[in-house]
């Protein structure tokens, strides 16, 4: 049993399967007691100020925690700094695998299905295995579709639905363990009693790195309705062809399949404005520009950097945005 | 109706006491007014209005940097896209325009649509698009702001992305001998280029802008040139927040 890391969401039940323990980098990165500290150690090896924290903290819980024994890089479907991280991870010994999701394959199934043979192959296990198990999380999956369906109803809150469905990458691994907490947040929010909120509020980009803006934001008059790139980290596909799920799965591939997705949960969730987080000194900051061309709902970006508190500054922009959304839904404007 | 209109900013807090029609305007040093007028007792922070001098029969409105951070028992806040888009209101008397406000640490363009909000885009993790990097500036060229905001001749091309390595850029033109006219026109023009991505975000017949910098008359006339557009500044342009938080 092997402790496996990723880099970024790939299909857990080939770890699973074979019996080894997922870890998806990013979340014990930025729950770490001092996630600060870890930017602070990569800084100190040479990576760059004006590389993004993600980065920086994938390298430190690999390379100075040792927090596991061989690596999965995504090396394509996410950006190029994992690239440069890859090869930081083979310079200091760490056995890595990599795991390219298609880009601009003239049959990306088919891309699809070798990259996932070869990782098969690398996790010791086939993919009617991994099938089986898919089995299993399903039943897992299924239950984060309610968290999701009582965000939407006002019961689960914007910060909860982030953090458990971002925690499904890897389920906090431990399977048993998730879906039992699972079980104990359905329960707890089905029992509340709920504030009633003027403005639906969408959140996309890349998960926060600066999770307190949930609850900044929903101490507003208005409610979390939608956590897009985590929604999609927990693949809501139920498509029974297990490969298709990955190619439904929006995050690895073009910005407008993700604006055709957002746009279909702005209607289904009747959001009135859009907050997109966007990573400091990440490629998708220029995706910005799409996005806000083509949803049809104001948009704010905000920006975050290092872990920790969201500033002032950000909170002044966020403020104003819940305000005018707020005015132009009185004079019925949106 | 008596009514006090402040807007905390990240340079200056600006204040505007209404009696009636009567306007006084007022401005203090940020830092000094949190340490002189703000008072703290076990619950909560109140503006001291006694220190102030003002009748405790005023009502009193505040937006600015400083309303997350504060909040004050004795004031009503608002938050300051509101505030700066009612300040235009008032000052214009238009119902549909652009305003662009060039603060200490913030800038933001606001678009108005009859009366209402109808979109706002502020700057991003930069500084160099706002008022502290023309006073950097300033104190890099041994010039004030008000000799900056006459300067429009021949502008440099500084290239710096960052304002903090702009000041090192400055330097080097002044010691390869570039005339301080064309350095400084240049600091003015790199202003008014930060700030188009925001501007043309925006499209209306009257552009407004506010904030202290909008007295920069060069600052002006490059953000006209650059958007093929005339420019207002507003009456009261540093007081335009202020003046936002009175009751319209
Ligand atoms: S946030 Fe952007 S730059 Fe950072 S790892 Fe993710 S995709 Fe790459």
């Amino acid at each position: 049993m092997k402790k496996i890391g990723f880099t970024t969401t790939i299909p857990v039940e080939f770890f699973l399967a074979g019996g080894n323990i997922p870890v998806d980098l990013n979340n014990i990165f930025v729950c770490n007691n001092n996630p600060g500290n870890l930017i602070d150690e990569a800084q100190d090896d040479g990576l760059p100020r004006n590389c993004c924290s993600w980065i920086k903290g994938l390298y430190s819980v690999a390379v100075k925690e040792k927090a596991v024994d061989e690596i999965i890089s995504v090396t394509n479907g996410d950006c190029s700094n994992t690239h440069a991280l890859t090869e930081l991870y083979t310079a200091n010994g760490i056995k890595v695998h990599p795991f390219a999701y298609p880009y601009e394959e003239k049959d990306p199934y088919s891309a699809l299905k070798q990259q996932m043979i070869f990782l098969g192959n690398a996790l010791n296990v086939t993919l009617d295995m991994v099938y089986d198990y898919s089995k299993i999380t399903d039943k897992v999956r299924d239950k984060l579709k309610i968290v999701d369906r009582l965000t939407v109803d006002g019961y689960v809150t914007g910060f909860e639905n982030h953090l458990y469905l971002v925690s499904s990458t890897d389920f906090n691994s431990d399977l048993e363990k998730f879906s039992k907490d699972v079980d104990v947040l359905i329960e707890k929010a089905e029992k509340r009693h709920i504030e009633e909120k003027y403005v639906r509020i969408g959140c996309i980009g890349v998960p926060t790195i600066n999770p307190s803006m949930y609850d900044f934001i929903e101490s507003k008059n208005c409610k979390i309705v939608f956590n897009e790139v985590q929604r999609q980290f927990s693949i809501p596909s139920t498509n029974p062809d297990y490969i298709m799920r990955y190619i439904e799965y929006t995050y690895p591939y073009g910005v407008m399949d993700r604006i055709k997705d957002i746009k279909e949960q702005i209607k289904l969730r009747k959001i009135d404005g859009i907050i997109h987080y966007v990573q400091s000194f990440c490629y998708r900051q220029i995706q910005d520009i799409l996005i806000k061309k083509h949803l049809g709902v104001p948009v704010l970006t905000i920006e975050g950097d290092t872990p920790g508190d969201i500033d002032g500054r950000t909170k002044i922009r966020i403020d104003s945005f819940i305000e005018m959304l707020e005015m132009k839904k009185k004079k019925g404007l949106l | 109706m008596k009514n006090i209109g402040i807007d905390l900013g990240s340079r200056y807090v600006k204040m505007v006491k209404a009696d009636g029609e009567n306007l006084e305007f007022m401005r203090y040093d940020t830092v000094s007014f949190y340490r002189q007028y703000i008072k703290r007792d076990k619950e909560s922070t109140y503006i001291d209005v006694e220190k102030l001098g003002i009748d405790k029969d005023y009502k009193i409105t505040a937006t600015g940097y400083g309303r997350n951070l504060m909040s004050f028992a004795n004031a009503e806040i608002i938050s300051e896209i509101k505030a700066h888009f009612r300040g235009a209101l008032r000052q214009t008397g238009d119902d549909s325009f652009v305003l662009i406000d060039i603060g200490g640490q913030d800038s933001k363009v606001i678009l108005g649509k009859d009366g209402y909000i109808e979109d706002f885009i502020m700057n991003d993790k930069c500084a160099a698009s706002t008022g502290r990097f023309a006073e950097n500036a300033c104190n890099v060229l041994g010039i004030t702001i008000d000799e900056l905001s006459q300067m429009d001749k021949d502008p440099s091309n500084l290239s710096s992305t960052c304002a903090v390595f702009c000041e090192s850029e400055l330097i080097g033109l002044m010691a390869s001998g570039v005339e301080l006219e064309s350095i400084a026109s240049g600091v003015n023009k790199s202003i008014a280029k930060r700030l188009m991505p925001l501007i043309k975000s925006f499209q209306a017949d009257k552009i407004y802008a506010s904030g202290g910098v909008a007295s920069n008359k060069s600052l002006i006339y490059y953000i006209s040139e650059l958007i093929g557009k005339n420019v207002v500044p507003l009456e009261n342009p540093q007081y335009n927040g202020a003046l936002g938080c009175l009751p319209l």
